[in-house]
């Protein structure tokens, strides 16, 4: 008799996460690096490497990104990228996985995600998944968190933030925007800012990526932040206080807007509540008072009061998850 | 010899007499001068002691500054203690899932169902 496996997947820009019904949850970089020539093959002994291997081999590898600010690129390359990488990390999650077996899959997308791109998961998952369940990221974080009531989740992620109201019901498209900056558009801020004031400095993505996520900040004061780089070899100190904060808050001022809008355009019976109720997610939701700078930004409103969620890395995928394990199997049959 | 005593008497007192004015003159140079440096000394001395209480003060309100600070530290460090757990929202851990079960809850029902309609009309347009 086959097994009928359930996982939650957050199909991220920068990562994607797996949680599943055997209790395991794995997360990993959402890129491939395929060979640059036989060499390069040779030294792999495969075609191809996955995730943070392909990152740290990037040397040596073409690396393809399969997801541009969130959703599936439509080309071939990125098709079978993303199916790779899905395989690979279903593969991980479940080792007790045999022939026969099946996967019910929560898939969570950006919130407004086209039919397009929808589409295009699901083609590229029907090989790996027996069902599929395609939902907005921003509710699978209200449900991994049991929020439902008012409350405006806002998922900060690496291609996009979006952001949805709930009410106790669906979110409808009115409910819910998506904005195309989150953590690769802030990446790209700081390198150009550092560049400015530093021009002959070696970055790379990676290491902006380590200052952001080590130093990323948007409250009023923090300490001197000083960071090693290198200009032609020679490692030197620069200091980049300024330069980060103001970076950063040029992720969070239209985030602030997007929310206010959001906000202003509830019910007015509602719009306290609503207020009192923000919830932040995603990888954002580490930068330094984040929740703060948004709460501020609701001040002309009558003030308000934002969360960040603990397992910024996991709730989506958790809340994909729990909403494959409360899912009806009739619910299941129709799909 | 009365004249010898004479002279010398005469000597002398011509001698004191043209030295006495001279010294008298030096006396009084040495007085003013003593005077003045008294004078000098007494301001510099005024100027120090003015100096000083502007230091003693400014000694204040770097300490009360110093203070305010370091309680301003303090109350942030137990704020921030206290209030981080409180500003994060737990996501329940995952690891403890192990089974499927249908919720039985109305509005999540309605929901799912409302998800399964919308996913069952993407597929319509596959």
């Amino acid at each position: 008799m086959s097994t009928i496996f359930h996982v939650g997947i957050d199909l991220g820009t920068s990562r994607t996460s797996i949680a599943t019904s055997t209790g395991k949850r794995l997360t990993t970089r959402t890129c491939v690096g395929y060979a640059k020539d036989v060499i390069a093959q040779k030294r792999f002994g495969k075609p191809f490497l996955l995730g943070d291997t392909a990152l740290d081999n990037r040397l040596a590898l073409n690396m393809v990104w399969p997801l541009a600010e969130g959703v599936i690129c439509e080309d071939e390359k990125a098709l079978e990228a993303t199916s790779l990488i899905l395989q690979n990390i279903i593969d991980e999650a479940l080792p007790e996985k045999k022939a026969g077996d099946q996967i019910y899959a929560a898939i969570g997308v950006p919130a407004q995600a086209s039919i397009t791109n929808k589409k295009a998961i699901i083609d590229t998952t029907r090989s790996v998944l027996s069902k599929v369940l395609i939902v907005s990221e921003p509710f699978s974080v209200a449900y991994s968190i049991d929020r439902f009531d008012e409350c405006l989740i806002i998922d900060i992620g690496a291609g996009t933030t979006d952001l949805c109201r709930m009410h106790g019901a669906m979110p409808e498209a009115e409910d819910q925007t998506t904005l195309k900056v989150g953590g690769n558009f802030l990446d790209q801020q700081i390198t150009q800012a550092i560049l400015a004031r530093y021009p002959d400095v070696q970055l790379s993505a990676q290491i902006i990526r380590r200052i952001k996520e080590k130093y990323g900040y948007v409250s009023e004061k923090s300490d001197p932040i000083v960071v090693t780089l290198t200009e032609k070899g020679i490692p030197k100190e620069y200091e980049i206080t300024d330069i980060l904060r103001e970076c950063c808050l040029q992720l969070t001022d239209p985030i602030s807007q997007a929310m206010q809008q959001l906000v202003g355009s509830f019910d007015p019976d509602f719009q306290a509540r609503l207020r009192q109720n923000i919830i932040v997610a995603g990888g954002g939701s580490r930068l330094k008072g984040i929740d703060i700078a948004l709460e501020k930004s609701l001040s002309p409103y009558g003030g308000g009061e934002a969360i960040c969620v603990q397992d910024a890395e996991y709730c989506g995928a958790i809340g994909a998850l729990k909403m494959c394990l409360e899912m009806p199997p009739e619910y299941w049959e129709q799909l | 010899m009365i004249e010898y005593g004479l002279l010398k008497a005469g000597g002398g007192k011509a001698v004191g007499s043209l030295l006495m004015p001279s010294a008298a003159l030096v006396i009084g140079g040495v007085l003013v001068w003593q005077l003045w440096q008294d004078k000098k000394a007494i301001r510099d001395l005024k100027q120090t002691a003015k100096d000083t209480q502007q230091l003693k003060q400014q000694l204040a309100d770097l300490q009360t500054a110093h203070s305010a600070t370091v309680a301003q530290i303090s109350s942030l460090q137990t704020g921030l203690a206290t209030a981080t757990p409180a500003r994060a929202i737990s996501v329940p851990p995952s690891l403890t899932t192990t089974s499927p079960q249908s919720t039985s809850s109305p509005s999540k029902l309605a929901m799912l169902k409302r998800l399964v309609e919308d996913n069952l009309s993407l597929r319509k347009n596959l």
